[in-house]
């Protein structure tokens, strides 16, 4: 029952956003009246909206790229050091995206790149930066899991014991072994990107501005505008969640040629 | 290959835990069980040897060269794993292959070796199969298949066959001596079971704290125990306390025995190792003298077990508990104790 409660509590606003969306006229009643395509052309002509669509989209792919290419390596050394200070390195880290909101890092970020020193605030990659600091925790969590559920760790020293160099057991047994760890890992990271407003709406520029950003001034516009605006972001969020969760986690389903 | 171990010290970071002075040489085409209960350090040694710990201290030589800085890929080792380590995503065949593909073997000539290995453990049929789709005692073989496949200079076992149920067990540890015989390969197979180590080992090493206590023969472990921990954990044993009374005779709690006292002082006070078997049992007081001339005493069964080829049974003797093992089916009165199985130990516990 309360479950039912808090899907309708979840869904409804998505539902009546989505009705919106397609509604021509929305005036003082419970629902749009009319259908129309019309808002979504109107938001695939804004240009401020194409230019946010396009600098989300870089942000986020920019984003998974240095959370793999730093996430991967963290992870790893995290779960082969088995001192103390590295457990406590990991636990920080998984406190880190709770304890440390995107509101405070941004004003931290407000003040050190405002300086004369570095004068970086408003770039596309301060921004990027920002992202990777808030998720590559997930990542990282994602990893650590899974390197210690397929003991990866015996794996490599199984690899190295029979004769593979560092490069050959990275890539034939750390690699595939934590493909699926790695896809599902990006598609959150990827999704919690799209969808950053807190950081990104006190960091950003004028013209690198993310698609949530230009959204929340899109509701001083019309209602149909403003929902199927929110639509595009929810699909593409929705999109890359379920990749994620939907991507396969056994690691015998396919035939990868190795030899 | 020779392997020796000289002064080979090694602890884990923040801790007391390792193993210390380590003196252990295993000689070309020799199987060597390394036993000892779990935190003994034997997995370490053979950490050690793969090269996945390195010492603190001491040398470890491979013939006559010193291997210390080397990686284990470098070592040209066959480990088998306890979890076996296969890799997941390549088939029985990718997997046995793989040492051959990292030394740069062509396509069809390690594919060709790989399948001839899996032929001669049985699993030829298996060849195209994931780990994840093949039984605990399948997986096994193909880890020994990849460990054997690119001629290691020698095999390191650890607790190979701990996952696997009895009966399989027992076949995998002929089957894994008959392969270390036809491979002539020198061999560290490091277990907690003693049974299997006293059955395929050419010698056995016992540790206790990170710190060799016995390296012997089978038999003279089994034996002749260094220490009353040997005694303790390979096969069963009764520690009784004794008093030396002369050279010829000792006095336990529940009468004196016969046994050579030689190396203790009369008077002395020691712990004598009876092993069960060594117990003989018979129906009443005038079967046993009548069969064994010797002292004989009377004696009760508390607890009946009945095992299927043996029955261990422990017996009260004037108010001690011994434990005995026999064949005997009937009716049990009287015990007596083979004089040459006594083993006397300098300290008491």
């Amino acid at each position: 029952m309360i479950l039912i409660l808090y899907l309708v509590y979840l869904l409804l606003p998505i539902a009546l956003l989505f009705l919106g969306s397609f509604g021509e006229k929305w005036t003082n009643t419970l629902l749009p009246q009319g259908f129309t395509l019309h808002w979504y052309l109107e938001v695939a002509s804004d240009p401020s909206f194409q230019r946010a669509f396009f600098v989300s989209l870089f942000v986020a792919i920019a984003t998974c790229g240095i959370v793999v290419l730093i996430g991967l390596p963290m992870a790893y050394g995290m779960e082969r050091g088995t001192l103390k200070r590295t457990q406590f390195f990991t636990r920080l880290l998984q406190l880190m995206p709770i304890a440390a909101p995107p509101m405070v890092v941004a004003f931290g970020y407000i003040i050190l790149f405002s300086s004369d020193a570095f004068p970086y605030l408003g770039t596309t990659w301060l921004l990027v930066i920002g992202h990777v600091v808030s998720t590559l925790p997930y990542m990282v969590q994602t990893l650590i899991g899974d390197i210690r559920h397929l003991g990866l760790v015996q794996l490599e020293q199984a690899a190295d014991s029979l004769g593979a160099s560092f490069r050959q057991r990275f890539l034939h047994v750390v690699v595939p072994t934590l493909r699926h760890s790695i896809l599902s890992g990006l598609f959150t990271v990827g999704a919690l990107s799209i969808g950053e407003f807190q950081l990104s709406n006190l960091i950003a520029g004028f013209l690198n501005r993310t698609y949530p950003i230009v959204l929340l001034q899109s509701f001083y516009n019309a209602s149909g505008f403003a929902c199927s605006a929110t639509v595009v972001l929810l699909i593409l969020s929705i999109v890359a969640s379920l990749l994620g969760t939907g991507a396969p986690t056994g690691t015998f389903g396919e035939r990868k040629n190795v030899l | 290959m020779k392997i020796s171990l000289q002064q080979i010290t090694f602890t884990y970071p923040h801790t007391l835990y390792g193993v210390f002075d380590i003196d252990l040489e295993i000689q070309e085409g020799e199987l060597l069980a390394v036993i000892g209960s779990s935190g003994s350090g034997k997995t370490t040694i053979l950490k050690l040897i793969a090269g996945f710990e390195h010492p603190q201290k001491g040398t470890l030589l491979f013939g006559d060269r010193p291997v210390q800085v080397l990686p284990p890929s470098k070592r040209n080792l066959g480990v088998v794993f306890q979890s076996y380590a296969l890799f997941p995503l390549m088939t029985a065949l990718e997997n046995v292959a793989y040492p051959l593909k990292v030394r740069g073997v062509r396509t069809e000539d390690r594919l060709a070796r790989a399948l001839e290995m899996l032929r001669r453990v049985g699993l030829e049929a298996f060849a195209d199969r994931y780990p994840a789709t093949l039984s605990g005692g399948q997986q096994q073989r193909v880890a020994l298949a990849r460990a054997l496949v690119f001629q290691p200079n020698a095999l390191l076992l650890d607790e190979p066959l701990s996952a696997l149920d009895a009966k399989l067990r027992i076949e995998m540890r002929d089957e894994i001596r008959n392969l270390q015989r036809q491979n002539g390969i020198t061999t560290i197979h490091v277990t907690h079971d003693q049974e299997e180590a006293l059955s395929i080992a050419d010698r056995v090493a016992f540790l206790k704290d990170g710190r060799l206590v016995q390296v012997d023969t089978p038999k003279n472990l089994y034996d002749h125990p260094k220490t009353i921990e040997v005694a303790k954990f390979v096969g069963r044993s009764n520690l009784i306390p004794v008093q030396v009374v002369d050279t010829d005779r000792i006095e336990t709690p529940f009468g004196v025995l016969s046994c050579s006292t030689k190396g203790f002082s009369p008077g002395s006070s020691s712990t004598a190792l009876i092993r069960p078997e060594s117990i003989l049992l018979y129906p009443s007081i005038e079967a046993a003298q009548s069969q064994h001339g010797t002292t004989v005493f009377p004696c009760k069964i508390i607890r009946d077990r009945f095992l299927g080829p043996v029955r261990r049974v422990d017996v009260e003797v004037k108010g001690y508990i011994l434990e005995a093992e026999t064949m005997w089916r009937g009716e049990i009165g009287a015990c007596s104790i083979k004089r040459d199985s006594i083993c006397l130990f300098l300290k008491t516990e």
